[in-house]
């Protein structure tokens, strides 16, 4: 039993550390290397739209993206992807790669600036109902940090959770302290992993994803041949939750999608890309 | 007392001309003059009979150094006479002129041409006595125009109330005696020229004045006020103001309602008296960096509406200033000068024109909060000049708290333009604007922080529940054996009693009877009985109760029949006591009688 906290708690620690894997083989990153200095003599370049620059662009967003497609999946990483697609004027992947890495690093304040930048380049904007913000006001610890932190979080509460419990088994009283450390333990390890549980279920019930067609038609059913369901198309960038999926006759994908007001409609699978699913 | 203007005594006049006027040849031109006799300055009327002319050519005044003479009008007479019965009609045009004696002495009036197609007419020179009015022993001047200026060194754009007087002497002379009215029927439009005091708000009152001399007179002051904002620095140009008047010199008795006719008067004009109005520049030293040129003393006061907004969203921001300067020239103020405000707004870049309201000007705009981090609108400063203490002075807005609330979007570029706060001269400004520069740590990129609960996390979150119940079992148990002694005799009948087969503990005596307290004792343990008074029929009859096979107890109750024999009866014991004992033990055990 003398052993056992120590063994709880290394297990502990070592628990989240174990889902990163550091593969970091040379291949990689020469690979890495290689993409940023392409992307910075792209930047360094005088003529940015130039062919030459948007040919450098275009290798290292395919450095990039090489990366993630052989299982690296780290924020940064997007981080980068998202700023070539900024510099190729592909602003729709740019979000999108930015708000996949902020699921990474929620609290990273470059990751938030680059975001917000593009987000200002949208055409239309968006007025979110009050509640979502009162909901962000109190779960600030839901949104600000990492799943990876929260499981982190979760799985030390859990451990020392038990410990205080065989504490409580070996002392023949109780006293206050020792409760009530229990209990909010419990409470902490109980709401991070509740909450690695909702945001879990949440992005798997209902992904998200944003608009990469320069213009896309909403429109009122699942097929080119339904009416539009607004009067102007979205425009490059809109965000947006999925909602259902279906295929139209032909056999294309369509997603029912909901925008951040509220309104509903379907866009072809070709004209989005999903946060979960991270094509690149 | 009302006078009668010029007007009837030129008519009377015309009148008297023509009816002396001789008749005149076919084409002719002739001049009277009101007076031969005149004083430099008085004003004289020239009627200039021009008849049968074939065309209705004006006549040319003479270019006289002596004279000032302008036109005034045309009158047309036609009359027609039957003499000997044939009629004959003149036509005759009569011009009259203001003719103005500059100096004394005798002064050739003409002559007055005209031209009647080729050929051109000349009137007849007049000879004029002009003489110094001997009459009136009075040195003060009849006319004087100045202009007065508060302050007389003004800076830019303070405000300068500016006042011309027009000083007329008095008339009171043989009983007759002119009132300001009077004297304001009789200026002279022809040299009145008011500028910038060209308003109707004139008022008059009655003054003492003393000429170079000392000697004082009574005047009439006629006052005009202006203000004016100069906007360079330097002298300031007033424009050429003058105003005249034809002072009464004679008059020719009253008429039948008893009021004065003018006989005689005297054209007076004067250029007004500029004062020396020397405009000073606004000093560059301690000039603060928001300072937009206002000159006086304000006070600045905030408004905000609403101050719950999202990110981005519009803020109504109203500044009502207030003070002692020219609110309706003051411009808005410079708030891109305004470090903490451009730092964390995005400011409408329409300069607003201001509304005058009361006594104050409201200066509305439009700003935006760029981060949800805002938490209020800044102090604002209204920077002014201060005339009084010649020192800038400041004006402090309160902070106004707002709540910013995320926004989902931002539509606008929320960028100042980097060349809007240049006002700023040591303010670092932050842009929102550009993307911040890649990540380049090989290892941070290339770590894997993707999600995803492996088996070691299903590892701890089995196995923590799962250690705490063994514990908790185990501590449960150790806690209910404590607590329970027939169960703790039962649990330990069994090593007890072969520990005495094996070694005897403490026990002394011989083998037969450790055997027998070793079997006998086991079984008041596990029954739970006292064991020192158990006879060997006490304790089969206990073994039998708890449903033994017959052939254990038969064997237990030869056991210790056997070893009671040896005992106490001096019998001999054929086999091995201790094999046959643990033997017994272990057939008991395996029934874990109770």
């Amino acid at each position: 039993m003398i052993a056992l906290p120590q063994l709880l708690f290394l297990f502990a620690f070592a628990a989240p550390q174990a889902q990163t894997t550091q593969p970091a083989s040379m291949s990689r990153r020469v690979v890495l290397e290689q993409s940023l200095s392409k992307f910075d003599a792209a930047t360094a370049s005088k003529a940015k739209d130039s062919a030459a620059a948007q040919r450098l662009y275009h290798d290292a967003l395919e450095g990039f993206e090489s990366l993630v497609n052989s299982g690296v999946h780290n924020g940064r990483l997007h981080f980068n992807i998202a700023n070539t697609c900024m510099a190729l004027d592909k602003l729709g992947p740019a979000i999108a790669h930015y708000r996949i890495a902020q699921q990474l690093l929620p609290a990273d304040p470059a990751i938030e600036h680059n975001l917000q930048t593009a987000r200002r380049l949208v055409q239309v904007s968006f007025k979110r109902p009050a509640s979502s913000t009162i909901v962000e006001t109190l779960f600030f610890w839901h949104f600000s940090t990492s799943q990876a932190a929260r499981l982190r979080v979760a799985m030390i509460g859990y451990s020392i959770f038990w410990l205080l419990m065989l504490a409580m088994i070996r002392r023949s009283r109780r006293t206050p302290l020792l409760t009530w450390t229990t209990a909010i333990v419990a409470l902490v390890a109980s709401a991070a992993g509740s909450s690695v549980a909702i945001q879990h279920l949440s992005q798997r019930s209902s992904p998200e994803g944003v608009v990469i067609a320069s213009e896309a038609v909403l429109r009122k059913g699942n097929g080119d041949y339904y009416d539009p369901q607004l009067v102007q198309p979205l425009p490059e960038g809109v965000e947006f939750h999925v909602r259902g999926e279906r295929n139209d006759v032909q056999n294309a994908r369509w997603y029912q999608i909901e925008l951040p007001d509220g309104r509903e409609g379907w866009l072809h699978a070709d004209q989005v890309m999903l946060l979960d699913r991270r094509p690149v | 007392m009302a006078v009668r203007g010029l007007s009837r005594l030129t008519v009377v006049a015309f009148g008297l001309l023509l009816a002396l006027t001789p008749n005149a040849p076919a084409q002719s031109i002739a001049v009277k003059v009101s007076s031969k006799n005149a004083t430099p300055g008085e004003l004289l009327k020239a009627a200039v009979s021009v008849t049968n002319l074939s065309q209705a050519n004006a006549p040319a005044p003479p270019q006289s150094p002596d004279f000032d003479i302008k036109q005034l009008g045309v009158s047309q007479q036609v009359s027609t006479q039957f003499i000997n019965g044939q009629q004959s009609t003149q036509q005759t045009y009569i011009y009259t002129f203001d003719v103005t004696p500059l100096h004394a002495g005798i002064l050739i009036l003409g002559p007055f041409t005209v031209k009647n197609g080729n050929e051109e007419l000349a009137s007849d020179p007049v000879r004029i006595r002009v003489s110094e009015n001997k009459s009136s022993n009075q040195s003060s001047p009849l006319l004087i125009v100045e202009v007065e200026a508060d302050p007389p060194r003004p800076y830019v754009g303070q405000k300068v109330t500016l006042q011309l007087n027009v000083w007329i002497r008095q008339y009171n002379k043989d009983g007759i005696t002119l009132s300001a009215q009077d004297f304001w029927n009789l200026q002279d439009k022809q040299f009145v020229s008011l500028g910038i005091f060209q308003n109707d708000n004139v008022s008059s009152r009655e003054a003492r004045r003393a000429d170079a001399q000392g000697v004082e007179d009574d005047y009439f002051v006629y006052t005009w006020e202006a203000t004016v904002y100069p906007t360079k620095p330097g002298p300031y140009d007033l424009g050429n103001i003058k105003f005249g008047v034809q002072y009464p010199l004679t008059f020719s008795g009253r008429d039948i309602f008893g009021r004065l006719s003018i006989n005689r008067v005297k054209r007076v004009a004067e250029a007004a008296k500029n004062p020396d109005l020397e405009v000073l520049p606004i000093p560059d030293a301690d000039r603060p960096a928001d300072f937009n040129g206002a000159v006086g003393r304000y006070v600045m006061k905030a408004r905000a509406k609403p101050t719950e907004v999202q990110a981005g969203d519009p803020i109504t921001l109203t500044l009502d200033i207030s003070g002692s300067g020219d609110l309706e020239r003051l411009s808005a103020p410079r708030l891109l000068a305004v470090p903490d405000l451009v730092h964390n707004f995005d400011i409408s870049g329409e300069t607003p024109a201001g509304e005058m309201i009361g006594q104050r000007k409201s200066f509305a705009l439009t700003i935006r909060p760029l981060r949800e981090d805002v938490r209020e609108i800044p102090r604002l400063p209204f920077s002014y000049f201060d005339t009084d203490s010649k020192k800038f002075g400041t004006s402090w807005t309160s902070p106004i708290p707002i709540k910013v609330r995320p926004a989902e979007r931002l539509a606008l570029s929320s960028t100042p333009a980097p060349s809007q706060a240049t006002g700023a001269k040591s303010a670092v400004v932050e842009t929102t604007e550009g993307l911040l520069a890649n990540f380049t740590d090989a290892d941070e990129l290339l770590a894997n922080q993707s999600f995803e609960i492996g088996p070691s996390t299903w590892t701890l979150l089995a196995a923590c529940p799962m250690v705490f119940a063994a514990v908790w079992f185990t501590e449960k148990r150790k806690i209910r054996l404590g607590s329970n002694s027939a169960l703790t005799r039962r649990n330990r009948a069994y090593s007890v009693a072969k520990a005495l087969l094996q070694n005897g503990g403490e026990h002394q005596g011989p083998t037969t009877q450790r055997a027998r307290e070793a079997i006998v004792g086991y079984i008041a343990d596990r029954c739970n009985v006292p064991a020192g008074g158990l006879t060997r029929q006490d304790a089969v009859a206990l073994v039998s109760r708890r449903g033994l096979s017959t052939d254990v107890i038969s064997s237990l109750d030869g056991f210790l029949e056997m070893l009671e024999k040896t005992q106490y009866g001096g019998g001999t014991y054929d086999g091995d006591v201790e094999p046959q004992a643990r033997k017994l033990l272990d057939a008991l055990e395996a029934h874990r009688i109770q």
